[in-house]
Parts: structure tokens; C-alpha cells; sequence
């Protein structure tokens, strides 16, 4: 079943190919689920050595693809869902993808991100080693609720299962107060002392994500000189922290989702602000990004000020009223004519303007459009 | 002048949908003004330690998830009840949005049928169906209610034609008694319970709604008529609006 399964994904995976649906990748994955409802489960489909799985609300990209760097650099084959399709149809895409028809070599890891509320699904189905809990702050309300119960379904969900380890960071209250009855091993990223992280790593990632990557890669027997060592070439995953020429302008990306996520960015963008003469805002509504905007009133307008002083701010998407108004009531100067809701009309205006480097903070969905405006293409 | 004395009640508590935008709105909106505006936060526990309760002239409680309003819940019945009766009886003005607005009702209905014993200030009750009725999300739209969009103090700052514009998410769907006053008429999305259209309650001069996105960032007028009304003045200084009608404008053709 499993041969038959993997010979209509390689065919559908062809087709996509072929006719460049570019965002067809989740399809191999649904159709594989609905002819073999347990194919997560088939052993054939599991790398020798394991699965890691890496969730959270904020960080898991960049985590994850952090972590597969690290152990292609050791020489191991790594299957991956570098795309971000985190839910169970692009997972199942990515191991189904990464599993060889005919007796090549089978990957050695598989290292996942998943969607913090697919998690619990996904150990249910899927033979994992390994899971790496970033973080959980409020995103997305409309469609994920509260996150009290992300957390006990969590913790029931790693209860349940049979898994190995749990890297996690214990800073987090809610992290800490967790309990984990299974037997599997609770590992602390926070163990790692912000100060031996290379300064050039921490400028351009979170600390807490590259502490996650070393405790996982330490687990798995890769010392943390090496694991460093492996990471000084490290390239940020799409839209964040990523850098586009575009006619002569750089736009730096920093994917600003939610409360924490733009908190964050806005802050390492503060640090380096001298590298920067403008600032574009882009935010959406659409189902991805969650409906509800609110949540650009839960970063502290002292941020949002200090941050914005002295640039050229421009405001777009969706959204982008609302994000102007916010900006206006934490005491940011705005200029109503760079201000509209249609993307290609505030490229104009920058183009217009003398700018040449630019920090965009764009929520999901923008991310992918304003990158696929920059790049022609879409993701990977 | 006098000044604009903000009672925020469970602020690190009950924060869910960015409720704290609604204070950060109209203190921005009085700095502007030169009007004097402090905030006054008041959090579990007695009231004896707040010296300035009685010059309190605008009240805001906002919603939160269920385990933080469990957690004020007793408090809130207890220690919060005499003084919120008398501040709403003395005509003064408030703003209670979403959980908080449920929790000012008769009481509230879990799906498992438990019944929660609210304040009982306004006069409505919320029920939650469970699983069989879908939670009331989205965009939304609504007419203000004539009784208060006819105040002349409304009509002195209103410059959006008496509509108001949010955003709700809740899964207990709330009913007014009858002969109570709703705060607004929805003209798109689901409001009270999306059966009756009304969204809301007026009581005295206090306001209970389900919109939040913030509210008074989304309808700054409705901040403004606070603002007047609390601090008992005919109208304000215009402000330049540009941004916020422009907003407004947008909105108004989400879906």
C-alpha cells in the first residue's frame, strides 16, 4: 500500500512540477492521506535514525531550518517541510516526498515544523523521537482560541505518545508548569548561557532559537562547537530576516505575525536601525493571518515609537488603516499619502522616494505576496 | 478643566483582544487635546486602597480568556460589585467589552448548563449552546441606538453618521430583557446573538458590547463621546480625522 501511495505522490509531485502550481504542495499529501488513511504510521515511511518535530507560535521556520543545516552539515540525509506547510497535509507531503521508491538511501532524520495546533494530530499518527516546544503566545484567537488549551493538549497529547525527549525553554512560566508523566526526557534550552552564543548568530536569530537548536543537536550527540561552528554560514529562512534587491532597493524582510513576533522583530530591528532609512508595514486579514487584527494594539507603543523615530514609515495591506491608526496613537508620524491598502501602489511611492534600504514588517499572508511581488516567484 | 480619571479594572487579567489599545485610545485622544487623563488600575482585591475611587469618571473592564475571568471572578462578585452599582446608578460613564460585558448581565449559561451568576447590573443574560452553534466571529458592523446617537454631546463629536465598526469573537450568545436599551442595531455580522439584530446594552451611561478590534481605536467618535460625557462638556476640539475616516471608510467594506 505504502509503494502504491508513494508511486501516485511521485507522479502528482511530477505534475505540479510540470505545470509549476507552485503552491500544489500539500496536495500529494491530502490525496496520500485519503487513499491511505494510516500512511503517517507505515514504518516504511520513517527515517532510520528519527523524527523531530518543532512547534510553537513563533520561530519554528527558522528552528527548523536551522536544525536540518546542522545535520546535513554532519553528512546526514535530512528530509524537511522547508516550504512551511505545517498542517498534517504538507507534513505527510514532506515525508512522503523524502521517501525513496526503490532500495536508495532512506533519509536518516526527518525534521518537521508543525503547526502548534496540528501538533497533537500529528504525534498521534506519526513515530516521533523528538519535539522542540519554542514558545505560545496569543495568535490567530479566531482560529486557535486560547491558548491555555494549546497547552493541555500539549501536554496530553506528549503523554500519550512515546517520544524520547522534549527540548523546551523553562523561562517560560507555562513551560514550567507543565508535567510530562511519560518517561520522556525533558531537556531546557535556557541551560545554554546567552553569553557563549556567537555575537554575529545572535544579531541575525533569536537567541532562544538557536538555543533550542543547540540543545536538540547536543541530544543527538553533536557537541556545541560544532553545532556553532556548523551555523556560522546559516542563511534566515524566506521572509525572515531575508534580504531582496529589488531595482536598486533592499528590502529586508521580517515576518511579523502576531504580539510577539513583531515585539521581537521590532526590537532587532531597533539595534541595527542605522542600516535602515524607511520602514513599510504590510498587514492582512486573510484566513492564514487570522481575521482579527487586534492584536497590533498588544505591542507596547513605547516600541512601536522609539523604533519608528526618524524614518520614512509607509503602511499597506489589507489592513493597512488599521495599522496606520495604530502607529498614529503610539505617536508615530504618518503621511496619509503613504498610506493604502494596495501593495503595488506603495512599491510606486517607494520607488519614487529616495529610499534604499527599507525594513518591511509584513504579517503572513503579505510576507508571501509581497515576496513573490520581489521575487516573481513564489516560496522555494 | 477637569480631569479624565480612567478606573481600568483587571487590566493584567482581562487583555485578550487588545483591550488595552481602548485606554491607549483615549488618553492619546486627551493628550491631544490637552486634556488631563490618568488611569487609575484596580486589580483584585479591596477597594479601601484606592484613594481616588470616587473621582473616577470613566470605568473600563475588558474580556479575557475563561481561565483569567475565573480567576477575577469572585473577586469581581465580592470586593467589585457595591462600588460598580453605585458608580452606574450616579449616572457616571463606563465601557464593558465582551467577558466583562457578559459578566455584568443576569447571569451566564455554560454549554454543560452550569449557571454563572453575573453582576446583574444590565439587564440581559448570556447562553452558550455548545457545540451546536458556531461561535460569533468577524467583522461587524452596526447602527448606534437613537437614544444615544440623538445625545447631543454624541451628536457634537460624531462624524461617522452614527455607525460603529468592530470586530467579535464569542461563543455565548447574550439577550437583553425586555425594555432594555441595546447599545447598536448590526447591520453586518452577528452582535448580542445574531438572532434579534441588536448588538450591546445601554445602562445609565454605561456601554457593554461585544466589539472589540479595539473599539475606540476603530470608532474614535465613540471615544470622543466618552470622553465629553465624562467629563460633563458639550463638545471637544476637532482633531484632524484624516486617518481615522479614512479607516473607517475602508472598513466598511470588509467582509
Amino acid at each position: 500500500m505504502l509503494f502504491l501511495t508513494l508511486l501516485i505522490t511521485r507522479f502528482l509531485e511530477a505534475f505540479i512540477r510540470l505545470l509549476s502550481l507552485g503552491s500544489g504542495g500539500t496536495w500529494p499529501g491530502h490525496v496520500a492521506l485519503k487513499l491511505y488513511p494510516g500512511v503517517l504510521s507505515a514504518s516504511g515511511i520513517s527515517p532510520s535514525i528519527g523524527t523531530v518535530l518543532i512547534s510553537g507560535t513563533n520561530g519554528k521556520t527558522t528552528t527548523t531550518k536551522m536544525l536540518c543545516h546542522v545535520l546535513r552539515g554532519k553528512g546526514f540525509v535530512v528530509t524537511t517541510n522547508a516550504s512551511g506547510a505545517n498542517l498534517l497535509n504538507g507534513i505527510a507531503s514532506s515525508l512522503l516526498s523524502g521517501t525513496p521508491l526503490f532500495d536508495k538511501r532512506r533519509a536518516d532524520y526527518a525534521v518537521l515544523e508543525v503547526d502548534e495546533f496540528t501538533l497533537p494530530t500529528v504525534l498521534e499518527q506519526l513515530k516521533v523521537k523528538g519535539i522542540v516546544l519554542l514558545n505560545l503566545s496569543r495568535d490567530q484567537l479566531d482560529r486557535y482560541g486560547e491558548t491555555d488549551l494549546i497547552l493541555e493538549r500539549w501536554e496530553k497529547a506528549v503523554n500519550e505518545s512515546e517520544i524520547n525527549y522534549v527540548v523546551l525553554d523553562k523561562s517560560f512560566e507555562y513551560f514550567r508548569e507543565m508535567s510530562f508523566t511519560s518517561g520522556a526526557e525533558v531537556l531546557n534550552a535556557e541551560d545554554i548561557p546567552e553569553e557563549t552564543l556567537p555575537e554575529d548568530l545572535k544579531e541575525r536569530f533569536h537567541a532562544k532559537n538557536i538555543k533550542a537548536v543547540l540543545t536538540t543537536a547536543s541530544f543527538l550527540g553533536i557537541p556545541f562547537e560544532e553545532t556553532v561552528l556548523l551555523l556560522t554560514d546559516f542563511q534566515a529562512a524566506y521572509g525572515r530576516g531575508e534580504i531582496i534587491d529589488f531595482g536598486g532597493i533592499n528590502f529586508h524582510l521580517f515576518l511579523a505575525k502576531n504580539p510577539a513576533s513583531l515585539t521581537a522583530n521590532l526590537k532587532a530591528f531597533e539595534k541595527r536601525k542605522n542600516d535602515f532609512d524607511a520602514v513599510l508595514f504590510i498587514l492582512n486579514d486573510n484566513i492564514p493571518d487570522g481575521r482579527d487584527v487586534s492584536w497590533i494594539y498588544d505591542v507596547e507603543p513605547l516600541l512601536i515609537l522609539s523604533a519608528c523615530a526618524g524614518k520614512e514609515i509607509y503602511v499597506s495591506g489589507v489592513r493597512g488603516f488599521d495599522m496606520a491608526v495604530r502607529l498614529d496613537y503610539a505617536g508615530v508620524p504618518i503621511l496619509e499619502e503613504n498610506v493604502t491598502t494596495s501593495v503595488p501602489e506603495i512599491m510606486k511611492r517607494i520607488k519614487k522616494s529616495s529610499v534604499k534600504n527599507i525594513a518591511v514588517f509584513p504579517n503572513y499572508s503579505a510576507m508571501l505576496d509581497f515576496r513573490k511581488m520581489l521575487t516573481g516567484r513564489k516560496i522555494l | 478643566m477637569n480631569k479624565l480619571l480612567i478606573g481600568y479594572l483587571y487590566k493584567d487579567e482581562l487583555n485578550l483582544y487588545g483591550d488595552n489599545g481602548n485606554v491607549e485610545v483615549l488618553s492619546a485622544r486627551c493628550a491631544r487635546r490637552d486634556i488631563e487623563c490618568e488611569i487609575v488600575l484596580i486589580s483584585k482585591g479591596n477597594l479601601s486602597a484606592y484613594a481616588r475611587l470616587s473621582e473616577i469618571n470613566l470605568l473600563f473592564m475588558g474580556g479575557g480568556p475563561d481561565s483569567s475571568q475565573k480567576s477575577i471572578y469572585g473577586d469581581f462578585l465580592e470586593e467589585k460589585e457595591p462600588f460598580i452599582r453605585d458608580y452606574i446608578a450616579s449616572g457616571k460613564t463606563g465601557l464593558f467589552v465582551c467577558g466583562s460585558y457578559q459578566l455584568m448581565g443576569d447571569y451566564y449559561r455554560a454549554a454543560d448548563g452550569a449557571e454563572l451568576k453575573g453582576l446583574g447590573l444590565f439587564k440581559a443574560h448570556t447562553i452558550h449552546f455548545g457545540k451546536n452553534r458556531p461561535r460569533c466571529i468577524g467583522n461587524v458592523r452596526a447602527k448606534i441606538n437613537s437614544k444615544l446617537s440623538s445625545d447631543q454631546v454624541f451628536k457634537n463629536v460624531d462624524f461617522l453618521g452614527g455607525a460603529v465598526i468592530g470586530f467579535e469573537n464569542h461563543g455565548g450568545r447574550t439577550y437583553l430583557d425586555a425594555g432594555a436599551a441595546p447599545f447598536a442595531h448590526v447591520t453586518y455580522g452577528h452582535g448580542n446573538n445574531s438572532e434579534d439584530g441588536t448588538e450591546g446594552i445601554i445602562v445609565g451611561n454605561c456601554i457593554g458590547t461585544y466589539f472589540h478590534g479595539p473599539i475606540l481605536a476603530k470608532n474614535p467618535h465613540l471615544a470622543d463621546y466618552l470622553i465629553a460625557k465624562s467629563l460633563n462638556l458639550p463638545e471637544l476640539p476637532k482633531l484632524n480625522a484624516g486617518l481615522t475616516v479614512a479607516s473607517y471608510t475602508a472598513s466598511k467594506k470588509l467582509r
